[in-house]
């Protein structure tokens, strides 16, 4: 079973990957928005460059044109009214931002009547004039020196100027002062052009005209205030329309939704708006008002005019400029929507990986579990064959002990069946002995009971001597080395037959075929001497036939020894074969109860088996193998 | 017939044994004089003039029994046979065991004869009556 542990550890990847997919989403988004705004500010420096530029390239043919007029004047000593009309004409046509262009001759006292009537030739009405107190304009009155408007154009717009003393104005006359010490081109502050009641920016600029020395030295010549090498012939001046001058240059650049403010220096210092250039384009969407200085596109540049700075301060049109913010939203979209996919797509693959994991966990389990009961089997059959064969051993072992045991056992009953048996005999014999020589030497003493019992002791003397013999037989079975001689089977029956002394009353008929064989003569001959012994003393009757015959069985003889006697009741046939067991008295004969015991020990000896076929009254047949030749 | 001095030596531990055949001898009048040796050492003693009575000169017969005390009649018969002025003694088994084994043994020493000693004294009687027979034919 997977631990809680290990499922974590299985969705580890699916964290990481999502917050991987969440950061760099984020990343993008920030870069995607950074790239879009750093885009957006370039866009708009370009365009705000450009219309810089272009309002500068204005400016500074405005100016130029003023430098035109002064240089125009210092190439001619006369320059008459039409040619000065003629002069600026083109100008003025050509630049709607013009308000005047006009020529101020410095004339003094002394050259005012001169100044005057050569100035009524062009133009009748001339003279030099001055606003007094009341605002009205009125001839000038006498002073040192005059600055009066010799040339305006154009003309309509400007009439009131012409015969104007300028020195009377003092925001010309100090711009006029200014340029005459500096020798060049000086442009003033903002001034008022007042259009009906709206009142518009404007700015004035004044090149001053020197006397040429060498070709026309004038020793009347003084300056103003200080320069005294060149006298002062006039100034060349020109007053502009700022909104109609930027306007004009606008018109040859394509909207560019770029708002332009213009800031002139006060006397104070402080920035003053000359002018503001509102862009063709309108805003889109809501007005954005942005209270972050530092988001705020802006772009500002210095304008040199003359000496004078003008800052120009471009901002974008409200709404325009704004950094694409749906590209944002698109990579932030998609890239929510990737990290979505992909944590879905781990998650399926982590999910997938778990339960392949879980699956190969389950299986390896499963494996080895069956392994180990596998294993366990084969400890256990290994076991089981170890104890088997222990136990095995330990019954061969425990076998091999018993029959040793029982061989000693055997042995040492054998032994000591010999042993008894033969040290019995010698005191019996000794008993027996004494009880005859007592009989012997007092047999006329004695009276007849004690003769019957010295009788009687005989008797049993005999039979225990029977016993014992039986018992010796019994016990060298098996203990006396089988000696093997040629036997003529027919030649030993008789001998045997011969040695019980049969009645005449029995016949014993042996069969014709005896075999002549290699076997143990003495074991044999013990057999059929107890088994014929037998049938002659159990017969029963007076008379009787015994046969004795022979059939080959594989290698084994069976020999069969049949009489047709009393017979053994079935009940007794296993009790006939025991030790000391007798169906008769003891007192009859020699019946020792050995002799079919010893029979049975000899033939199964001899590998044979003995069979007992008889009834009562049926007469009775022993049957028993015997091994056949053993060449 | 055994001559009548002659002396036989009975080697026998058994008193009764002994009267066996002391009364077998007597019943086949043989009168010889007949000395007896209760263990085989006691006969080989007798038999080497070390012992009392010293039998010298030699017994014309030895009456062996070999169920015997101290010295078996198996380990007398070696003791005779390895002793070269005893070695021709004649020699007759006279025991109680049946068995081939003690009979093998006997005869390796070559006896002159192996009798088992029979149950019933009237047997004795004849198996004496028989060995003194072929005594004369020999």
């Amino acid at each position: 079973m997977p631990s809680s542990k290990t499922i974590l550890w299985g969705y580890f990847p699916v964290i990481v990957v999502t917050m991987l997919g969440v950061l760099m989403t984020f990343q993008a988004y920030y870069e995607v928005n950074s790239w879009e705004k750093q885009r957006t500010q370039i866009t708009f420096r370009d365009a705000s460059q450009d219309r810089v530029l272009v309002v500068q390239r204005e400016i500074e043919h405005t100016l130029g044109m003023i430098q035109d007029i002064a240089s125009f004047f210092e190439a001619s000593p006369v320059v008459g009214r039409r040619e000065f009309r003629k002069f600026v004409e083109p100008s003025i046509k050509r630049h709607p931002g013009i308000q005047a262009l006009a020529w101020i001759p410095r004339v003094t006292s002394a050259q005012r009547e001169t100044f005057v009537s050569n100035a009524r030739r062009s133009f009748t009405p001339f003279r030099i004039m001055e606003v007094d107190d009341k605002g009205s304009i009125v001839t000038a009155k006498n002073r040192p020196q005059y600055l009066p408007v010799l040339y305006v154009q154009p003309y309509k717009l400007n009439k009131e100027l012409l015969g104007l003393d300028m020195a009377l104005d003092p925001e010309v006359f100090s711009l006029l002062a200014k340029s005459q010490e500096s020798g060049q081109l000086q442009v003033s502050r903002r001034i008022p052009i007042m259009d009906g009641d709206i009142e518009n920016s404007g700015f004035m600029v004044a090149v001053p005209v020197l006397r040429k020395l060498e070709n026309n030295p004038d020793p009347d010549s003084e300056s103003l205030d200080t320069p005294r090498k060149n006298p002062l012939r006039g100034f060349a001046l020109g007053i502009f329309h700022v909104g109609d001058l930027v306007e004009r240059s606008m018109e040859s650049l394509s909207p560019g939704a770029i708002n332009i403010r213009y800031y002139g220096e006060t006397q104070t210092g402080n920035d003053q708006l000359i002018y503001s250039h509102t862009s063709r384009l309108p805003p889109i969407g809501p007005l954005i008002i942005r209270d972050d200085e530092e988001s705020k596109l802006q772009f500002v540049q210095n304008l040199k005019l003359g000496d004078r700075l003008w800052k120009i301060v471009c901002t974008p049109v409200s709404g325009r400029f704004e950094p694409e913010s749906s590209s944002g939203w698109i990579v932030l979209t998609s890239g929510f929507s990737f990290t979505a996919l992909l944590t879905i797509y781990v998650l399926t693959l982590v999910g997938h990986a778990d339960n392949v994991e879980q699956l190969v966990d389950k299986r390896t389990a499963q494996l080895r579990g069956a392994v180990s009961t596998l294993n366990m089997e084969i400890i256990e059959r290994k076991n089981a064959e170890t104890e088997l064969q222990r136990l095995n051993e330990d019954l061969e072992h425990r076998v091999a002990i018993r029959t040793s045991e029982a061989e000693r056992r055997a042995k040492d009953l054998e032994q000591f069946a010999y042993v008894t048996s033969h040290d019995l005999k010698a005191p019996l014999r000794g008993i027996a002995n004494l009880a005859q020589w007592i009989s012997d030497d007092l047999q006329d003493n004695l009276n007849p009971d004690t003769l019957e019992q010295l009788k009687l002791l005989n008797d049993r003397v005999s039979r225990m001597h029977a016993l014992i013999e039986g018992l010796l037989e019994y016990s060298r079975v098996g203990r006396v080395a089988i000696s093997y001689t040629t036997v003529d089977m027919r030649q030993l029956l008789e001998e045997i037959i011969d040695s019980l002394s049969p009645a005449d009353t029995f016949t014993i008929d042996i069969e014709e075929d005896m075999p002549v064989f290699e076997t143990d003569r003495l074991q044999l001959g013990q057999v059929f001497s107890n088994l014929i012994g037998n049938s002659l003393k159990y017969h029963g009757g007076k008379s009787g036939n015994i046969w004795i015959r022979v059939r080959e069985k594989g290698r084994f003889f069976e020999f069969e020894v049949a009489d047709n006697g009393q017979g053994i009741a079935r009940e007794y046939h296993k009790k006939v074969f025991r030790m000391f067991q007798t169906l008769e008295t003891r007192d009859y004969g020699s019946n020792t109860g050995i002799g079919l015991a010893l029979v049975k020990k000899i033939v199964q000896e001899q590998d044979g088996e003995i069979t007992l076929d008889s009834d009562t009254g049926k007469g009775t047949s022993f049957r028993f193998t015997w091994p056949g030749n053993y060449a | 017939m055994l001559d009548q001095d002659a002396e036989i030596l009975l080697v026998e531990d058994d008193r009764v044994d002994i009267m066996t055949v002391q009364r077998a001898l007597k019943k086949n009048a043989v009168s010889n004089p007949l000395h007896i040796a209760r263990t085989g050492l006691e006969a080989l003693g007798m038999l080497r003039g070390e012992g009392y009575p010293k039998l010298d000169p030699p017994p014309v017969l030895i009456l062996l029994d070999l169920n015997l005390p101290k010295m078996s009649g198996i380990e007398f018969l070696r003791e005779v046979r390895t002793d070269r002025a005893l070695k021709s003694l004649r020699i007759i088994v006279l025991t109680s065991s049946n068995e081939p084994r003690d009979r093998d043994a006997a005869f390796q020493y070559d006896v002159d004869d192996y009798i088992v000693k029979p149950h019933s004294f009237d047997e004795f009687t004849r198996a004496m009556a028989t060995i003194l027979a072929l005594w004369d034919a020999d």
